[in-house]
């Protein structure tokens, strides 16, 4: 697979430190057994756990853990802790998407239920969530959007009533969440009061009666398992609330919108590494190309550029404090796009039956269509870029300011 | 408004694999088609006996040409590649119907998705290629290979952009999106114009 010697970054690679330029360069040593590992998921999703010990399944949710949970001695420690910033987390995921996206999605591990727990919750949530990973391989979820309102944080139905016997009951209908049917622990946003700050967190156990879970068919990407979820009646424990030593406006919402932000540019990262693996796929076996094909290629390669550098800008600014809404939607936005656009022009550029004779190609052409939708779609992200319009590309604010500001879709 | 329920993710309409087969049965009777690169492709039902493959479990399998096929750049092999783009377009009919439904169904605030300037303008341009392509002459559309694979290539951007309006829904393989995939499948493998190979 000689295309696989692309997979270093070739542009924005001047806002990376040594020690993620060499983050980057063990990921991208991972890329050919992620492959293989990949095109089995792609049959059988949950062959997952063929591979548990592997590196290339553990190393990449090491960083999103808190270092008392990390493996210790398995992996090089600053690594590990280069990839725990979210530009360390996007450089790493690039590669790892270059292998194959599905891998990451389908590996136990804290997902984006772990940033809200790191966010959010109390040192005795934290060690029984983080105890739990660290114990056994444990898939998690994180349950937001619903059937009618889609990801719109504010507007969620599913409910958390008082219970008859203290504590409360958990109500409502979530889809469209990774790993929801498989997963053994996860947070479910859920609404106790109106209004944005009625809107609570909480930590569930899979095996509490009144959950069900079913996986829904996709078109590709299944190693996500993506999966609608039903609360009848769950009873939720005082001590399964995350963040109620904090106020309503610190927790709930605040924890949704606050990890949607750091993850988002994860699945730009995702749809970059998918496109330029295409693109090399493409230049691998067919080594000659009529001029105008080769500028069409071209064309995508600089788009794939320039949103990379967007990327690990909007990246490093998380990492500095300062996030960007309307940058972040943005590069989630066109990644996903370039990456369809990637898929579609290798298909037609390798020839006729090549997405029956190049098994690979097929998959990442039906693969990449997920990031359109993940976190968020392009129109609701497009309302972000044109508000940011109006206020005249006002200067990002600071993380506090800004965590619950446009959070009323997501 | 008031929101309309939500529309089943299925529309309403014969499974895509199922109306290829019924392509084959009318540009060849008895016999399957075979693309200019030696593949048959048809339902699970019609080749049975095929390998299982990615695309079965969307219900389509795929043979290697036989004898007994409708073979190359013959009459039957040019009605057949005519009859899919009709079949393309019809699918992309049923999906616009079902987005229409579905968007109606999904609320943002107090008013449904349909009532939003954005989606409204996004399902007319559609509505707008989608009359446009079938004013495109017959004759026309079917000068050659190109100007088939150029239809193609038009239906493939219009059901991306309509599958993108379903969000997430649109990413089921039980819906429209499944029977969009076989057919962009179905178009790479009969109705591209090259001959050549990739280099290997």
């Amino acid at each position: 697979m000689t295309e696989l010697r692309e997979a270093a970054p070739s542009a924005g690679t001047d806002l990376l430190d040594e020690r993620t330029r060499e983050l980057a360069g063990y990921c991208a040593s991972m890329i050919g057994r992620l492959r293989t590992i990949g095109q089995r998921l792609d049959q059988d999703p949950d062959a997952i756990t063929e591979f548990l010990d592997e590196p290339e399944v553990r190393f990449p949710v090491q960083g999103m853990l808190p270092p008392p949970y990390r493996s210790t001695g398995e992996f090089p420690a600053p690594l590990v802790e280069a990839s725990s910033t979210v530009l360390g987390q996007v450089v790493a995921t690039e590669q790892v998407a270059y292998g194959d996206p599905n891998v990451i999605l389908a590996s136990p591990g804290p997902s984006l239920s772990g940033g809200v727990v790191q966010a959010l919750a109390d040192e005795q949530q934290r060690q029984r969530y983080f105890g739990r990973l660290a114990a056994a391989p444990t898939h998690t979820f994180f349950a937001l959007t619903e059937p009618a309102k889609g990801s719109a944080a504010a507007e969620l139905e599913t409910t958390l009533a008082p219970a008859p016997n203290g504590g409360w009951l958990l109500n409502g209908v979530k889809c469209y969440i990774g790993n929801g049917a498989r997963a053994q622990i996860g947070v479910v946003f859920c609404r106790r009061a109106p209004g944005p700050w009625g809107i609570e967190a909480v930590l569930l156990d899979t095996s509490a009666p009144g959950f069900s879970g079913e996986l829904l068919p996709t078109v590709g990407l299944r190693g996500a398992r993506i999966s609608r979820l039903r609360f009848q009646d769950v009873v939720v424990a005082p001590e399964d609330l995350l963040g109620a030593h904090r106020s309503p406006s610190r927790r709930g919402l605040y924890g949704a919108t606050y990890i949607l932000y750091r993850f988002r540019p994860g699945i730009a990262a995702m749809a970059i590494g998918c496109a330029q693996a295409a693109c090399d796929y493409l230049r691998t076996h067919r080594s000659t190309l009529a001029r105008w094909d080769r500028h069409r290629l071209d064309g995508i390669l600089d788009r794939v550029a320039a949103v990379r550098h967007r990327t690990y800008a909007v990246a490093a600014g998380i990492d500095a404090g300062v996030v960007d809404v309307a940058g972040i939607g943005a590069v989630k936005a066109r990644a996903a796009r370039i990456a369809e656009d990637a898929t579609r022009l290798v298909a037609e550029l390798l020839g006729p039956a090549c997405l029956i004779e190049h098994p690979w190609v097929e998959k990442t052409y039906r693969d990449v269509r997920a990031f359109e939708l993940m976190e968020g779609t392009t129109n609701l992200h497009a309302m972000a870029v044109f508000q940011s319009l109006l206020r005249g590309q006002a200067a990002p604010q600071p993380v506090a300011q800004r965590a619950v500001d446009g959070a009323a879709r997501h | 408004m008031n929101p309309a329920p939500p529309a089943s993710p299925n529309p309403a309409g014969t499974p895509y694999p199922l109306v290829l087969d019924a392509l084959h049965r009318r540009a060849a009777a008895g016999r399957l088609v075979a693309s200019p690169t030696g593949h048959v492709l048809a339902s699970t039902v019609a080749l049975p006996d095929a390998p299982p493959g990615p695309l079965t479990r969307f219900g389509l399998a795929v043979a290697e040409a036989t004898p007994e096929s409708a073979f190359g750049e013959g009459p039957a092999a040019d009605r057949f590649a005519s009859a899919l783009l009709p079949a393309h377009r019809e699918l992309l009919d049923t999906t616009l119907s079902h987005a229409l439904r579905h968007l109606e169904g999904r609320t943002s605030g107090d008013t449904t998705l349909l009532a939003k300037q954005l989606v409204v303008g996004q399902l007319a341009d559609i509505a707008l290629r989608l009359a446009e392509d079938a004013f495109v002459p017959e004759v026309r559309r079917h000068t050659d290979r190109y100007a088939r694979w150029r239809c193609h290539l038009r239906l493939v951007d219009i059901g991306r952009d309509l599958l993108r309006l379903l969000g997430a829904s649109g990413f089921l393989a039980d819906g429209p999106a499944g029977d969009l995939h076989l057919a962009e499948v179905v178009g790479n493998v009969y109705l591209h114009p090259d001959t050549e190979n990739a280099d290997d």
